[in-house]
Parts: C-alpha cells; sequence; structure tokens
C-alpha cells in the first residue's frame, strides 16, 4: 500500500509540477487561493468563462483560483455556498441571468442585498434558432405557422419559470403560443432540434457556437433593440413590435459585506482579464457584446435593471 | 402461526405507511400549475404509489399464504449462495458497542470536520477508528495515519482542488500552515 | 479524400509521440487510482484534472482526458470484487458475480475477467467509433425523450434480474430510490419536493452519496460490527491464476460482443449511458444469456457482460461528442469544456477540418485500451495484496475517501450528512437482507427518466402511446415488458412444476 500511494504521489507531484509553482504567503489580500465557485455543472457556458477567467486571473492576483462546481437549483445551490462563506473576498461565483430570474419568482433563496456583483464579464442575447433544413426560412414563416396552429410548435428551453419561459409567455400574450418543452440538459436540447424533435430553440449563440459555425442550425429572430452585427439579416424583437429583451449574462458576485478595497482589488484585476486578448476571443467565439464588461461600480445598477426588466415581463 | 404470519406482514405495513405519508406531501408540493401539463407532483405520486401497490401485495401475500415455500418476510429474502454467509454472519459474533462507536465516530467526524479542519479531522479520525477497529500495533496506527493524512491532504488541496472545511481559529492554523508548507 | 483507415494510421503516430504517450499514460493510471478510490467518481475526477490541461496543447488534453475515461470505467471493478465497495455506479452489478468468484478464492482470476472485458469491449467500441462516427451520429440524432425513457426503463426493470431476493423487496427498494431522487428542486418547474423546509433537502440528493454510503460507510460499519473478525475475501494466498485462459475466453465470445455492441448503443443516451449500459447487459445476461441460470453464483457471463458494455459505453458516447459537439454522459461533458477551453469546437467541422487531432484521439482510444490492459494486469497482484493489511487499517482509509468523495461532490457539507445518514441506512437494509441495488439504480436513473417521461409528456400533449408507435423506443419498450414478464412465467413453470411433482 506504502509503495501504491509513493507512485500515487509521484504522479500527481508530476502533474502538480506542470502548473502550479510553490505556493507563496502574502501579508496583502489575497494571500491564499481564491475560491470560484460555478452553480452549473462541469462543461457548460458558465463553466467555462469561470475556467477561463480564473486561468487568466491566477498571474493578476498571484494566487490560484480554483473553480468548484456546485450545480443544482438554478444556481440557488451554489449561491447558498457563496453566502454560507465569509465576506473575506475568498469565495467568488458565477452569477447568470438564469439565477437572477429566480428573484422574480417567489421563495428565492437569496435577495439582491445578500450580494455584490464584482463584473459583469458577458452579455449576450438570446435568439430563437431552427435547424438548416426547417420548412420556417424567416420568422414571418413560424409566427404564420405559430399562429394558424397554436402550441403545436415545438420550442426546446431550459425550464419552466425560467428567462427562456418569460420571453415566450410574452410572445404568447402577442398571440404567437407554442408548446414550451424544457429540457434542463443542454446536450439534450440540442439534439432535439439537430433530430427534429423539436421545431426551434431559444438560445444564446455562444452555447450552440458549434452548430452555427458548421451550418447545422440557423437564427430565426434577435431578443433586442437592435439586431447584430454578426447576423445583419435576422430580425430584432423590437423591430417586430415586440419589447421583450432580456439577455443572457454572466457576472461574478460576491458576498456582500465584502471589504470595499477587496471587492475593487477584484474588479480591476477582472477589467485587466477582460482587456486580454485572449477574453477577447472569447467573447468573439460566443457571439457575445465586445463592450460586455462592466466593473464593479456599473454592474450593481446593471444587475438590478435586469430584475425589473424580468420582474416587468412576468407581471406582462 | 398466525403470529409468525403477522410478523411478516409487520414491516410492509410500515413501509405501506411510509409510502402513504410521501403520496400525502407529493400532494402537497407548490408550483405554479401550467393548464395541459403534468405536475412535479406526478412522479413523486406515481413512484409512492407504486411502492404502496407492492407492500399491500406483499401484506395480502404474507396474510393469507403465511409462510409458504417461497421467499416471505423481509428477514428470510435471500436465498441460494448468499444463504451461505447468513449462517457464517450467525457464527460471527456481533459487537454492538463497536458499531455504536463506529457511528458516532463518524458522526462525530461530520460534526468536527468544520471545526478542526480537513487535515486535523481526518487525523484523528484514522487513528481513532483504526483503535476503535481493535488494532493495537501503535506504531503502524500512528504512522500510517500520519503518511495517509499528509498524502490526502496534499492530493485534495495542492494538486487537485476539492474545497474542503479549513477549521475554525486556531485549528485553521494547521491548515493553512500545511497549505504554505509545499 | 483520405481512407480513414489512413488518417487512423497517421493518428497511431502522432499519438505514439513522447508528449502524448506520456499524458496518456497519466491518463490511464489517474483513471484506474479514481476509480480504485470508493468514493470518487469518474466524472469527479476527470473536473479535478481538468485545470492541469489549461497549459498543454489541446490534443495532449484530449488524449490525458479521454485516457482517464477508458480506465476508469476499468478501475472502480477492484474495489466491487476486492471489498464489496462499487468503485463507480457502473460496478454495481459486478457485486454479485465478481464478489462471489473473488470469495470463492479466485479473486484474481475475476479481476482476470474484468480485465479481459474491457479490453474486448474498449477495443471492440473503438473500431465501431472510428469506421461508423458518421452514421452513430445520425443514428444518435433519431433518439429523443421517449426513446431516452424506454432505455432508462428498460435500466430501471433489470432489477428483476438483479441479485437473487424476493421480486417485491426489490421493486420497494426502487420505489424507495425513485422517491429519494425526487427529493430537492425539480428540473421542470424548479418547484421544492420533500424538502419540508429544510435547505438541506432542497439542494436535492446527489446519487453519489447514496451510493457510496449505503455501500461504503454501510458496509464498513457491518465489518466494524463484526470486529473485522471476517475477511471480505478469505485467504488469497493460494491464489496464482488471473487471466483466463484462451479456451474460456472463446467459451464467452459471442455474449462479449453482443454485450460490447449493447454496450456501445446505450453509451449513446445522454446521463449515465455507462450505468444504464452496465445493469442491461447484466440484466440481459441474466434473463436471456446461455447460462442465465448460474448467474449470481459467480460466473464468468456475470462479471463480463457488465464491464464490456460499461468500457464499450465510452465509444459511444465520444462519438456525438466529436461529430456534432454534444456530450453524451457527464465525463464527456467536461471534455466538451477542455476543448472549448483550447478555443476548439467540437462538431462535423472538427471532423473535415482537424481529421489529425479526430484521428489522433481515435488513436489514443486504441493505444489507451491496450495499455489499461497492460497497466491493469500488473497492478491485479498488489491490489490483490491490500488484502493482507489489517483490516481496520484499510477501513479506516476506506471511510475516509468516502467522506472525500461526498465533500467533493458539490464542494459542501451538507453532501457529508447525507452520505453519513445513508451509511446507516445502507447498514440496516444490509441487516434486514433487503436489496440496496434498487436503491441505487432508482436514485441514479430516477431523475433521467422523470425528465424524459415529463418531457414526452409536454412534448406530445400527453400522449402516452409514443412511447410504443415510434420504432426505437416501442422496440426497446417490447424487450421492457418481456423482461419483466419473464421472471412470472418462470415462477408459474416452477410453481407448476413443483405442484405436479407430488402428484406424480
Amino acid at each position: 500500500m506504502q509503495f501504491r500511494k509513493l507512485v500515487l504521489m509521484g504522479v500527481a507531484g508530476t502533474l502538480a509540477a506542470l502548473t502550479f509553482g510553490p505556493a507563496t504567503a502574502q501579508e496583502t489580500y489575497p494571500s491564499r487561493p481564491v475560491e470560484f465557485i460555478v452553480p452549473w455543472g462541469p462543461g457548460g457556458g458558465a463553466d467555462q468563462l469561470a475556467r477561463l477567467v480564473g486561468k487568466l486571473l491566477e498571474p493578476s492576483l498571484d494566487q490560484g483560483v480554483p473553480v468548484v462546481n456546485v450545480p443544482g437549483g438554478t444556481g440557488a445551490t451554489g449561491m447558498a455556498k457563496l453566502l454560507a462563506a465569509p465576506a473575506d473576498g475568498y469565495s467568488m461565483a458565477i452569477y447568470i441571468a438564469d439565477s437572477h430570474a429566480l428573484l422574480a419568482g417567489k421563495d428565492a433563496r437569496w435577495t439582491m442585498e445578500d450580494i455584490t456583483p464584482a463584473a459583469v464579464m458577458i452579455q449576450a442575447p438570446s435568439f430563437l434558432f431552427v435547424p438548416a433544413d426547417s420548412p420556417y426560412e424567416t420568422w414571418a414563416d413560424f409566427e404564420a405557422a405559430a399562429k394558424a396552429e397554436p402550441d403545436q410548435r415545438k420550442v426546446a428551453t431550459l425550464g419552466f419559470g425560467s428567462v427562456d419561459d418569460f420571453t415566450l409567455s410574452y410572445l404568447a400574450s402577442k398571440g404567437i403560443k407554442v408548446n414550451q418543452v424544457p429540457f434542463s440538459k443542454p446536450s439534450e436540447r440540442y439534439i432535439s432540434i439537430l433530430g427534429g424533435h423539436a421545431d426551434a430553440l431559444y438560445e444564446q449563440a455562444g452555447d450552440v457556437a458549434q452548430l452555427l459555425n458548421s451550418g447545422q442550425i440557423r437564427p430565426l429572430i434577435i431578443f433586442g433593440e437592435e439586431r447584430s452585427k454578426l447576423f445583419p439579416d435576422v430580425p430584432s424583437s423590437y423591430e417586430l413590435g415586440y419589447e421583450i429583451a432580456l439577455p443572457q449574462f454572466r457576472a461574478i458576485a460576491l458576498r456582500s459585506g465584502t471589504p470595499p478595497e477587496r471587492v475593487k482589488i477584484l474588479s480591476d484585476a477582472l477589467a485587466e482579464v477582460a482587456a486580454s486578448p485572449d477574453y477577447k476571443k472569447f467573447l468573439g467565439d460566443q457571439y457575445a457584446s465586445e463592450d460586455s464588461f462592466l466593473g464593479a461600480d456599473q454592474a450593481l445598477e446593471f444587475v438590478k435593471q435586469q430584475l425589473e426588466d424580468m420582474k416587468s415581463t412576468v407581471q406582462k | 402461526m398466525n403470529g409468525s404470519r403477522l410478523r411478516a406482514a409487520l414491516p410492509y405495513a410500515a413501509l405501506l405507511v411510509v409510502a402513504g405519508l410521501f403520496y400525502l406531501f407529493a400532494g402537497r408540493i407548490e408550483y405554479s400549475h401550467r393548464p395541459g401539463a403534468l405536475g412535479p407532483d406526478f412522479w413523486p405520486k406515481l413512484a409512492s404509489g407504486l411502492m404502496a401497490a407492492v407492500c399491500i401485495y406483499e401484506i395480502v401475500k404474507a396474510l393469507w399464504f403465511g409462510g409458504g415455500g417461497e421467499a416471505h418476510g423481509i428477514a428470510d429474502a435471500l436465498e441460494g449462495s448468499e444463504g451461505e454467509e447468513q449462517e457464517e454472519g450467525e457464527a460471527v459474533n456481533r459487537h454492538l458497542p463497536l458499531l455504536v462507536g463506529g457511528g458516532i465516530l463518524t458522526v462525530a467526524y461530520g460534526a468536527l470536520l468544520p471545526v478542526f479542519g480537513f487535515v486535523l479531522g481526518t487525523f484523528l479520525f484514522l487513528v481513532a477508528f483504526m483503535y476503535l477497529g481493535r488494532y493495537r500495533a501503535h506504531l503502524v496506527i500512528w504512522m500510517a495515519s500520519i503518511i495517509g493524512t499528509l498524502i490526502v491532504a496534499v492530493i485534495f488541496l495542492k494538486v487537485v482542488y476539492v474545497s474542503l472545511p479549513r477549521g475554525v481559529p486556531p485549528f485553521d492554523r494547521v491548515t493553512d500552515a500545511f497549505i504554505n508548507l509545499f | 479524400m483520405l481512407d480513414p483507415l489512413m488518417q487512423l494510421g497517421a493518428g497511431f503516430i502522432a499519438c505514439l509521440s513522447p508528449l502524448h504517450l506520456a499524458m496518456l499514460v497519466i491518463g490511464i493510471v489517474v483513471g484506474l487510482l479514481v476509480g480504485v478510490l470508493p468514493g470518487l467518481t469518474l466524472v469527479m475526477g476527470v473536473i479535478l484534472v481538468l485545470p492541469f490541461t489549461y497549459q498543454m496543447d489541446v490534443t495532449a488534453s484530449i488524449i490525458l482526458l479521454t485516457g482517464m475515461y477508458v480506465s476508469g470505467t476499468y478501475g472502480g471493478a477492484f474495489t466491487s470484487i476486492l471489498f464489496r465497495i462499487p468503485g463507480e455506479p457502473i460496478h454495481v452489478p459486478l457485486l454479485w458475480d465478481g464478489y462471489a468468484m473473488a470469495k470463492q478464492g479466485q479473486p484474481a482470476k475475476a479481476l482476470g475477467w474484468t480485465l479481459i472485458s474491457a479490453l474486448v469491449g474498449g477495443l471492440i467500441s473503438a473500431a465501431i467509433m472510428v469506421m461508423l462516427t458518421k452514421p452513430v451520429a445520425t443514428f444518435a440524432l433519431r433518439f429523443s425523450s421517449p426513446e431516452y425513457f424506454a432505455i432508462v426503463l428498460f435500466g430501471l426493470a433489470s432489477v428483476v434480474a438483479l441479485g437473487k431476493g424476493s421480486l417485491g423487496n426489490a421493486l420497494i427498494s426502487l420505489c424507495l430510490g425513485l422517491i429519494v431522487a425526487s427529493v430537492g428542486t425539480d428540473a421542470i418547474y424548479g418547484s421544492y419536493r420533500f424538502t419540508f423546509g429544510l435547505p438541506l433537502l432542497a439542494d436535492g440528493i446527489e446519487f453519489l452519496v447514496v451510493m457510496v454510503g449505503a455501500y461504503g460507510v454501510g458496509e464498513v460499519l457491518s465489518r466494524l460490527e463484526r470486529g473485522f473478525a471476517s475477511k471480505p475475501v478469505g485467504s488469497v494466498a493460494g491464489t496464482r491464476t488471473q487471466l483466463p485462459s484462451l479456451r474460456e475466453i472463446g467459451a464467452v465470445k459471442g455474449m462479449m460482443l453482443r454485450s460490447s455492441i449493447l454496450g456501445n448503443v446505450i453509451g449513446l443516451v445522454p446521463g449515465a449511458g455507462a450505468t444504464i449500459a452496465s445493469f442491461v447487459s447484466y440484466g440481459v445476461e441474466a434473463q436471456f444469456g446461455r447460462r442465465k441460470g448460474a448467474i449470481g453464483s459467480g460466473t464468468a457471463e456475470g462479471i463480463v457482460a457488465p464491464q464490456a458494455a460499461a468500457t464499450a459505453s465510452v465509444g459511444g458516447a465520444l462519438v456525438p461528442l466529436l461529430a456534432l459537439g454534444i456530450p453524451g454522459s457527464g465525463a464527456t461533458a467536461v471534455i466538451l469544456g477542455a476543448f472549448m477551453l483550447h478555443g476548439v469546437q467540437p462538431g462535423p467541422q472538427v471532423l473535415l477540418f482537424s481529421a489529425p487531432m479526430v484521428y489522433t484521439i481515435f488513436a489514443s482510444l486504441f493505444i489507451g485500451v491496450a495499455l489499461m490492459g497492460l497497466l491493469g494486469y500488473f497492478a491485479i497482484r498488489p491490489l490483490v495484496k491490500i488484502l493482507d493489511f489489517p483490516e481496520a487499517v484499510v477501513s479506516a482509509f476506506v471511510m475516509i475517501f468516502c467522506f472525500i468523495g461526498a465533500l467533493s461532490i458539490r464542494n459542501n457539507l451538507t453532501d457529508l450528512w447525507l452520505m453519513i445518514a445513508f451509511g446507516f441506512l445502507g447498514y440496516v437494509f444490509e441487516r434486514l437482507k433487503f436489496p440496496i441495488a434498487p436503491l441505487v439504480l432508482g436514485v441514479i436513473l430516477g431523475p433521467l427518466a422523470e425528465e424524459a417521461f415529463m418531457n414526452s409528456m409536454i412534448s406530445f400533449h400527453n400522449d402516452w402511446t409514443v412511447f410504443f408507435t415510434r420504432p426505437i423506443s416501442g422496440t426497446v419498450m417490447a424487450l421492457v415488458i418481456l423482461s419483466l414478464l419473464l421472471p412470472f412465467i418462470g415462477s408459474v413453470r416452477t410453481r407448476r412444476a413443483a405442484r405436479n411433482s407430488p402428484a406424480a
């Protein structure tokens, strides 16, 4: 057994040597690794963002930024972990629109007062996609079909009570009634439209970039005030008279009560990350807005505004 | 005869109550109803309903057919090769104090881990558990615990990162000292 | 257009470069260790290793992770066979024949069988993957919620074949598992179920907590109660045989092939492909196999069926990832993440434009499976030796690894408490001779079954006939019904025979 352990340690040591240098103790913040909580499973959009930001953040903080996945409850489980940790700036979490939408419902397990956003990292509008060989050439085709046969066109979404649901409910109130089919696992959601099991998919472009780039799916409509530069032919919801735009955003949140100077150190480091070419390329791959980044000072306003928008949509 | 029948039926009656309770609680799940769609209560009701049905079947079987030739009652559920193990198990003495000790030690680990932190807590658990297991080679116990704790801690705190409890002062210093050791 | 075989050849050459080979060896060793350590699952291991791939080039990092994935489906067999504690959910079926064979004094032989099955299953599935990437990927697209439901139901239905106790007890245990799995926030409505106002329960109960608790902690506690007087597996001094002979392998080659293909196809199912593959394959062998009567008493078939299917599922899960950019399992989701981190988006384009990389990964699967066989072979003897260590020491470490496993799932103390609770429950089950496997199976497959069922109902406006009218799900449903009816037909027959024989 001892021998096996030595082998284990050898392997471990080799792996360690490949990445981490020796950890050095420092007096200033941060003096030990900053835990980066992802309230979602590995492999998804939130996870990719966290791993990239964590990797880019390590040199500027001069500390490890280990990513820990805490999936469950549309992000609620991870938020509980963040809120259980001391407000010392050594725990931060990815905070995305889908978790934020829980605050618009009842029984949310945290409030705006519990968190301090350090930065907004990504903003990306949502689209309705159809498979490349879909009979619906334009949004007008889809709209006509949905109006002719209400509740028959299937749209794959994240789940009931999500941002996706808010948007579809809004469309339903305008007479475009579709059958919302919730798939909580992204892989099933994407297979559903590739295999023709659903007619359309509500998603952000970045999450299905591999399908978009290979021409397997195409967008019908963008939910926003303006068209996207990347898809100039795709109409925006506002120009069609549908006043709904709930973009996906991914922010980084700390517990409120974290010393302001530490929030600032993190926010500045994140600004540095956001300005790096690696991150710019990531934003491009994600089809996200180039000016996505908002520092701590603007992030709070932004997040609050988003909640107001969601609440007003739910009430409509 | 009647007593044995009742005794065979009793565990299933208890399980039937459990299933019934779950069915009732499933009815109280709150959600925003959507017309034309099954609610989140459907699946748990299906599972608890099926469980209740099986329990009723087993109760009827036990009361009607009593100790027939087939497997009956939980205690007799095993047949075949695992029967040998049962005999073997009866030949071996069971030590209730050991079991209780193991249970307490396990619960204590869960309760004290946030206080002591991972490194210290694990070390104490290893030592205590080996002594509890009636092993008395002191040198082996202490060496194995020290080396084991070090290796496990290196792997899960330094090499790969698992968010393990650090402990509260003054014990968090042990964890921090360890992290800064290498 | 180059011939795929040529490209594969080039892939082999690229894969044999020192860096790639080193990554492959590290991946396999780490995968084996992760599999062996109770509590740490394969998916967890892949997540934990992911940060190390940040600095590598994309091919090397995918090779490392794939190597782990392959050998992880094999490593868990050791603990199932030697300690009666499954290292991975896929190794629960090995608790019957694998552990039984070990108890009969042949632990090394049982491990030899798992090694051969993993090797054959892995190679067959790698071959299918390379030759049929496109068709298999297109086939995967034909699966939707009704098909997922039918296949998961097949997995659940395998309880009738698991172990040998009363069917009623198994069903009750399964239902309990389904109920436990539904605790927490549901996936479709986001409503709280059975949380009783406790935030502890609102996050749901992970299957790992149930499996590691009920088997790991429960088993250690019940051995502790016996004062560690009886070794899990008797004396191993006399065992010398390790690999089964060619003649023995020849006798089961048909079923090995069948299990591998079954595993490969089920591997396409998102979620718990490998677990379902392992259970279904065991169930099929126990009900339809040539030696179905002997299954459960330590037969080679009972070891080969789950292991070959489990390792074969790797190829099945990798196909949709590489060909479509859609991950088919927990581990492939992490591998997708690794691709993305390096700015590569897997999908049809990668297959066309980055063929050298894809074929290097394909080749790494072949070499990985072979290396796994080699390393696994040399690991058998030292690992069997662990049985000679004082049991108190080994058990203490088993407990610690169970604890770490629970803590690492969601980096949360809650899971530790839940696991301890299920440890006590597992002990009670064990004492009352109540089967644990259906409980674990219910917890793993329950959420998948429920979501697939609910999606089908929503998608087809509550028309339950879709499960039977769609060709693939209809076929699988017919198999499910058949496998559910078989034991009843069997028991009626035996009863009739029993009634007739005294009269005659």
